[in-house]
C-alpha cells in the first residue's frame, strides 16, 4: 500500500488534477465550456512524480493532454481554469486554451511531436549555460508515429543534451490501438538512437519515483538524454464522448487506478486532500468566471509612409561578394553576442573528421565554426528538427540562427515555423518570444533542376508573426542582418539568393537614374529618374534583370521606368507601392517564383483597396516546375528580355 | 593554340583576372604559369600546355567568362587572325560614346553622332532624349559661315528658296537690275546651288548675314496651299529686321494710279488696273488681271491667268486659282480658295473653298 504521508505532495498534485478535470467535464456538460478537453484522468501520477524532481532551471513541454502536467509543475489551478474558459486572465490569455498552456517553465502545444525538438533546443541551451537545467518533454504512444521525434532524439544524443522524454504509453492513440501504430520495441528504438531507456508504470508508485529520479538526475549530472516509457491508462475517452475501447477493459483499469483506490479507502489524509482540491477548484471556477472573456485578436498594420535618401553605394572596401558580406556580419554578431548560435547542414569549416575546409554549401559560414567553437554546428539532414532546436534556443534567450541549405528544403520547416515558432508569442499572449532567424538561399538560374532552384516564398507569405525578408543586390546584407539582429523579437525568414551570393555588392548602376533607400527599418530600394511612366515592382535578385530591361527601354523608346524593390517581403508596407503606382498608373510585377496567390497578388489587391486604378498591369512570374536544362530555365524564369517585352506592352 | 577558361566553379560563369605574367610576344615554356583568375570560391592559375609566344587581349582586373580564350600561344611571335578578331570585338563593346552619369537614348545618340556634337555638352543631365538634343542644336549649333562675304552692300539681296518660285524671283531681280543677288537660302541642306547661285545655308544663317550688313531678302517660296505659313515667314523676316523689297517684272503692266504694298511679287504679263490696291506680301502671277478699284489683302496669291473684275475686294491669305474669275463687286473674305477655273458671282465668307 502507498505511504500516503511520504507521498503527500505527489498525491496533492495528482488529486488536484483529477478534481479539476472532473469539474471540467461537468462544466462541459453544463454547456459552460467550448473546445477540446483531453483529460489525463488515470495518468496524473506521472506529472506529479516528475515535478518532484524538478529544479530551478528545468523546463517542461507537453501536449494536448497536458492539464495534469501543468498543474503538477505550476499548481496554477486558477490560470488553467480561466484558460479553458477562454478568459483574459487564463494562463495563455484565453487564446491558447486547453492544448496550449503557458507558464514560467511550461509550454504545451497540440501538434504531436512538435515540441520534441524545442525541448532539445532548450536542453542544448542549458548545456551551453552549464546551469544544470533539464528539459522534459511529455509525449504519448501516438507521438511515436511522428518522424520529428526521432530527428530530435538523434540530435539530443549526438549533442549529449539533458533532455528527458517521458512517454505516457496508454495503449491508444485517439481511437487507434498501439498494436496498429507501432512496430518493434520501444526500448530498441530508443537505445538505437543512443539514449538511455527507462521503464515504469503508474500502478507502482515507488518504481515510478525511482525511475524518474534516476533518469532526471542522470540527465542533469551527466548530460545523458533519457527516454522514460511509463505504461499507463487513460480512464476517460480521448476527448469527449469518443471512447471506442472495450468497456470491460476500461472498468478493469478504473478499479486498478491508484487514486480511485485511495479515494475508496476513506483515509483521512486523502479525504482532506480531496477537500482541499475541491476548494481550490471551486475557487478557480469563481476566478475564471469573474475574468473577462477574451477579446478578438488584431494585428497592427505595417503600412507607413516612407521617405527616400540617396543610396551611397559600395565604397571600395565594400566591393565584396554578397556571401562575404553576410559572413562578415555574422562574424561581427558572434563576436558581440556570446549567446549567438548557428546550426545547419555542412556549415562547419574543418573539424576532427575532415581534412579540407568547407564552410557551407555556398561558402557563407566559412570559418565561423573554428572561430566560435561549439556555437556553429553541423547537423544531420533534419530540417524540421533544425528549426525546432533553433526555436528552443530562441525561447531560452539566444538569438538563434538556423541555416536551411536550399530554400527548396524549407517545406520541411513549415510546421515548426507556422505551428510553433511564430505562434507561441501569439497564442501565449505575448508571454514568450522567439527571436529565431532562418536563413536560406532561394532562386534558380544555375541549372540545378526542379528541387534545387525554387523560390518558395509564397508558402510562407502571410504567416502571422513571421517577418520575411529578401536580400537584394543593392541593400547591404550587413545592414539588413545588423538591423534584424539588433531588435529581433519575432521569427524572421531571410531569403538569400544563390546567384547573388557570388556577385559583387551594388554592381554597375544605370547612369542617369537615382538609387535611393527608404527610411524603413529594412529599407526599400527605389531606382528612378525624371518623369517615370511605368512602375516595376520586384524583390530579391529580380531587380538586376529589371534594371537591364529598364535601361533598354529608355534607350529604345525614351520611356523612364521606376523600380521599387523592398527588403521586407512580408508584412507588406504598401505605401512605397502606392506612391509609385499613383504616379505612373502602369504596373509591372516581376517575381522569380510562382505569382499565383503570392506577393505580387497581395500588393495589387492592396493597391486596389486603397483606390489606385492602374491603366495597365502585367505580372511576370514562373508558375511551373523548373526544368534542369539551363537554357529552358533561363527563359522560363523572368529575364531581362521578357521584362522588356512586358514594358513595351505597357508603354 | 588557344588557352580557354575552364568552368572551375559550379556557382559562377564569370571570373576576375588577377594576374597576367607575360607581355604580348614573350616566349614561354610548357608548364609556365601565364596568369591567374579568381572565382567566388578560390583562385586558379592558368598554365601553358606547350611552349611558344604568348598573347592576350585581356588586362588585370577585367572580367572573363567560361569558354573565352584567355591566352593564345603561337609558334612564331606573330598573332593570327583569330587574335585580331577577338581584339576587335572586345574593343567594340566598350567604344560607344558616353556621357558620364547619364543615360542616352539611341535616337539621341544617333542625332549626336550625325551632328557631330561633343557629348560633353550634355554633362550634368541625367537622361538625354532626342528632344534634348534638338533643343541643344537650336540653342547652340555652330553655323557654317564659310560661304558668307565679310560685308554686304545696301542693294545686296538674298533669295530664300532654291527652287521653282525662287527661280522666277531670280529672273525678275536680274531683269530689273537694281538688286544684286549674293546667294540663296534653303531649309534643305543638301541643296548646294541653283541657277548659278550658291545656297549659303539655312534660315539659321540670317542673323549672321545681317551682322555682315545684309538688308534685303526676297521670299522665293510660293507656299501653295499654305498661305498662313507664307504670312508667318514674312513676319519672321520683318522681325529679323530685314527689308522685303517688291520685285516687279519689267513686262508687268501696272497703272500709275494703283497703290502697291511692300514685298510684292508681280510676274510677267500681270495687269494691275487703275486705283487698284494690293497689300503686302502678295503674289500677282503671270497673266493675271486685277481690274480697276480692286482691293487685295495681304499674303494673297492671284495665280496665273486668274481674272478679277473691277471693284472686287479680296481678303488676306486667299488663293485665286488659275483661270478662275470673279464678278464685278464680289467680296471675298480672308482665307478663301478658288480652285482652278471656277467662276465666282457671289460674296464668299471667310475660309470658303470654291470647287466645281
Amino acid at each position: 500500500m502507498i505511504d500516503i504521508q511520504t507521498n503527500k505532495s505527489i498525491l496533492q498534485k495528482a488529486f488536484l488534477s483529477r478534481t479539476l478535470e472532473e469539474r471540467l467535464l461537468e462544466l462541459y456538460n453544463e454547456g459552460k465550456l467550448n473546445g477540446t478537453v483531453h483529460t489525463c484522468v488515470g495518468q496524473e501520477l506521472i506529472g506529479a512524480v516528475v515535478s518532484e524532481y524538478m529544479e530551478a532551471n528545468d523546463h517542461v513541454v507537453s501536449n494536448h493532454r497536458g492539464h495534469g502536467h501543468y498543474l503538477a509543475v505550476t499548481e496554477d489551478a486558477r490560470g488553467l481554469m480561466a484558460e479553458v474558459m477562454g478568459r483574459m486572465d487564463g494562463c495563455s490569455g484565453g487564446i491558447g486554451g486547453s492544448q496550449h498552456l503557458c507558464n514560467d517553465r511550461f509550454l504545451s502545444n497540440g501538434i504531436q511531436g512538435g515540441m520534441s525538438p524545442i525541448a532539445t533546443g532548450i536542453a542544448l541551451s542549458n548545456k551551453l549555460k552549464d546551469n544544470k537545467g533539464v528539459s522534459i518533454a511529455f509525449i504519448g504512444d501516438g507521438t511515436l508515429g511522428e518522424g520529428i521525434l526521432y530527428e530530435s532524439m538523434n540530435l539530443a544524443a549526438i549533442w549529449e543534451v539533458p533532455v528527458v522524454i517521458v512517454l505516457e504509453n496508454n495503449g491508444y492513440a485517439q481511437s487507434t490501438s498501439f498494436q496498429q501504430t507501432f512496430s518493434g520495441s520501444v526500448a530498441q528504438r530508443v537505445k538505437g538512437f543512443g539514449l538511455d531507456y527507462y521503464q515504469c508504470d503508474t500502478w507502482d508508485l515507488e518504481g515510478l519515483k525511482n525511475t524518474m529520479s534516476e533518469a532526471i538526475a542522470n540527465a542533469r549530472e551527466n548530460y545523458k538524454p533519457a527516454f522514460v516509457e511509463v505504461t499507463t491508462y487513460r480512464l476517460n475517452s480521448h476527448s469527449k464522448g469518443d471512447d471506442n475501447r472495450h468497456a470491460e477493459e476500461v472498468v478493469d483499469y478504473k478499479a486498478k487506478d491508484l487514486l480511485n483506490q485511495l479515494k475508496a479507502s476513506g483515509d483521512d489524509t486523502i479525504v482532506a486532500i480531496l477537500a482541499e482540491a475541491r476548494d481550490k477548484v471551486d475557487e478557480a471556477v469563481v476566478f475564471g468566471e469573474g475574468s473577462p472573456l477574451r477579446t478578438p485578436l488584431t494585428r497592427p498594420t505595417a503600412d507607413r509612409p516612407v521617405s527616400y535618401s540617396p543610396s551611397v553605394g559600395a565604397s571600395d572596401g565594400e566591393a565584396k561578394r554578397i556571401n562575404e558580406l553576410i559572413y562578415e556580419q555574422l562574424k561581427s554578431h558572434f563576436t558581440d553576442d556570446e549567446s549567438a548560435m548557428l546550426i545547419g547542414e555542412d556549415i562547419e569549416w574543418t573539424n576532427e573528421f575532415t581534412e579540407f575546409d568547407y564552410g557551407g554549401a555556398f561558402k557563407v559560414t566559412r570559418d565561423l565554426s573554428t572561430l566560435f567553437k561549439g556555437r556553429v554546428r553541423n547537423t544531420p539532414i533534419s530540417e524540421q528538427a533544425i528549426t525546432g532546436i533553433g526555436t528552443g534556443l530562441a525561447l531560452a534567450g539566444h538569438k538563434a540562427l538556423v541555416e536551411i541549405m536550399f530554400g527548396d528544403f524549407m517545406t520541411l520547416t513549415l510546421d515548426q515555423l507556422l505551428q510553433h515558432a511564430t505562434k507561441f508569442e501569439l497564442m501565449f499572449d505575448g508571454k514568450v518570444q522567439v527571436p529565431l532567424i532562418v536563413r536560406t538561399p532561394m532562386g534558380g538560374k544555375r541549372g540545378y533542376g526542379p528541387t534545387h532552384s525554387q523560390s518558395l516564398e509564397k508558402y510562407f507569405f502571410g504567416i502571422p508573426n513571421l517577418t520575411m525578408v529578401a536580400l537584394n543586390g543593392r541593400v547591404a546584407p550587413g545592414l539588413i542582418y545588423q538591423r534584424i539582429l539588433s531588435e529581433i523579437k519575432n521569427p524572421h525568414l531571410v531569403i538569400e539568393n544563390k546567384v547573388l551570393y557570388t556577385q559583387k555588392f551594388d554592381q554597375d548602376r544605370l547612369p542617369g537614374f537615382d538609387y535611393e533607400l527608404s527610411d524603413e527599418h529594412l529599407p526599400t530600394l527605389k531606382i528612378s529618374s525624371d518623369d517615370p511612366e511605368i512602375s516595376v515592382f520586384c524583390y530579391g535578385e529580380m531587380h538586376y534583370s529589371a534594371e537591364a530591361a529598364v535601361k533598354d527601354l529608355f534607350e529604345e523608346e525614351e520611356v523612364v521606368c521606376e523600380i521599387i524593390c523592398p527588403s521586407q517581403v512580408y508584412p507588406v508596407n504598401i505605401e512605397p507601392f502606392m506612391e509609385s503606382a499613383s504616379l505612373t498608373g502602369k504596373i509591372l510585377i516581376v517575381e522569380e517564383g510562382s505569382g499565383e496567390g503570392a506577393w505580387g497578388s497581395e500588393v495589387l489587391a492592396r493597391l486596389i483597396e486603397r483606390g489606385v486604378r492602374p491603366d495597365k498591369v502585367i505580372r511576370l512570374s514562373n508558375n511551373e516546375v523548373i526544368p534542369c536544362s539551363l537554357d529552358a530555365e533561363l527563359r522560363q524564369i523572368p529575364n531581362a528580355a521578357r521584362i522588356l517585352e512586358a514594358l513595351n506592352q505597357l508603354v | 593554340m588557344r588557352v580557354v577558361i575552364p568552368k572551375e566553379s559550379v556557382s559562377d560563369d564569370n571570373y576576375k583576372i588577377t594576374e597576367i605574367v607575360y607581355e604580348n610576344g614573350e616566349q614561354v615554356s610548357e608548364g609556365d604559369i601565364l596568369g591567374s583568375f579568381e572565382t567566388s570560391k578560390a583562385d586558379f592559375d592558368i598554365e601553358a600546355e606547350q611552349g611558344g609566344y604568348v598573347y592576350t587581349n585581356y588586362k588585370v582586373g577585367e572580367t572573363i567568362s567560361v569558354g573565352d580564350v584567355f591566352f593564345f600561344i603561337y609558334e612564331e611571335p606573330k598573332p593570327d587572325q583569330e587574335f585580331m578578331q577577338q581584339k576587335a570585338s572586345l574593343s567594340e563593346t566598350s567604344s560607344q560614346k558616353e556621357v558620364s552619369g547619364a543615360s542616352i537614348s539611341k535616337k539621341a545618340m544617333a542625332l549626336i553622332e550625325k551632328e557631330g556634337i561633343d557629348p560633353g555638352a550634355f554633362a550634368g543631365k541625367k537622361l538625354i532624349k532626342e528632344k534634348d538634343v534638338h533643343d541643344w542644336i537650336a540653342a547652340n549649333k555652330q553655323l557654317d559661315t564659310s560661304l558668307l562675304q565679310d560685308q554686304y552692300n545696301a542693294n545686296d539681296v538674298v533669295v530664300y528658296g532654291a527652287g521653282g518660285h525662287g527661280g522666277m524671283c531670280i529672273d525678275i531681280i536680274k531683269a530689273v537690275g537694281e538688286l544684286n543677288i549674293v546667294g540663296l537660302l534653303d531649309g534643305d541642306s543638301t541643296k548646294k546651288s541653283y541657277m548659278g547661285y550658291k545656297v549659303l545655308g539655312t534660315e539659321a544663317l540670317i542673323p549672321a548675314l545681317i551682322e555682315r550688313g545684309l538688308k534685303k531678302l526676297v521670299i522665293g517660296i510660293g507656299f501653295v496651299g499654305n498661305l498662313p505659313k507664307r504670312q508667318k515667314m514674312y513676319s519672321r523676316m520683318e522681325d529679323y529686321g530685314l527689308e522685303l523689297p517688291s520685285i516687279i517684272h519689267p513686262n508687268a503692266l501696272i497703272e500709275p494710279s494703283a497703290v502697291l504694298g511692300q514685298g510684292l511679287q508681280v510676274m510677267a504679263g500681270a495687269v494691275i488696273g487703275s486705283n487698284a490696291k494690293v497689300e503686302d506680301n502678295c503674289i500677282v502671277n503671270c497673266n493675271s488681271v486685277v481690274s480697276h478699284d480692286c482691293i487685295i489683302g495681304h499674303s494673297t496669291h492671284i495665280t496665273p491667268g486668274a481674272v478679277l473684275a473691277g471693284h472686287i475686294t479680296i481678303g488676306d491669305r486667299c488663293t485665286i486659282g488659275m483661270a478662275s474669275t470673279a464678278y464685278i463687286g464680289v467680296k471675298i473674305a480672308d482665307d478663301c480658295t478658288l480652285s482652278n477655273g471656277v467662276h465666282v458671282f457671289k460674296d464668299l465668307e471667310k475660309g470658303t473653298l470654291v470647287n466645281h
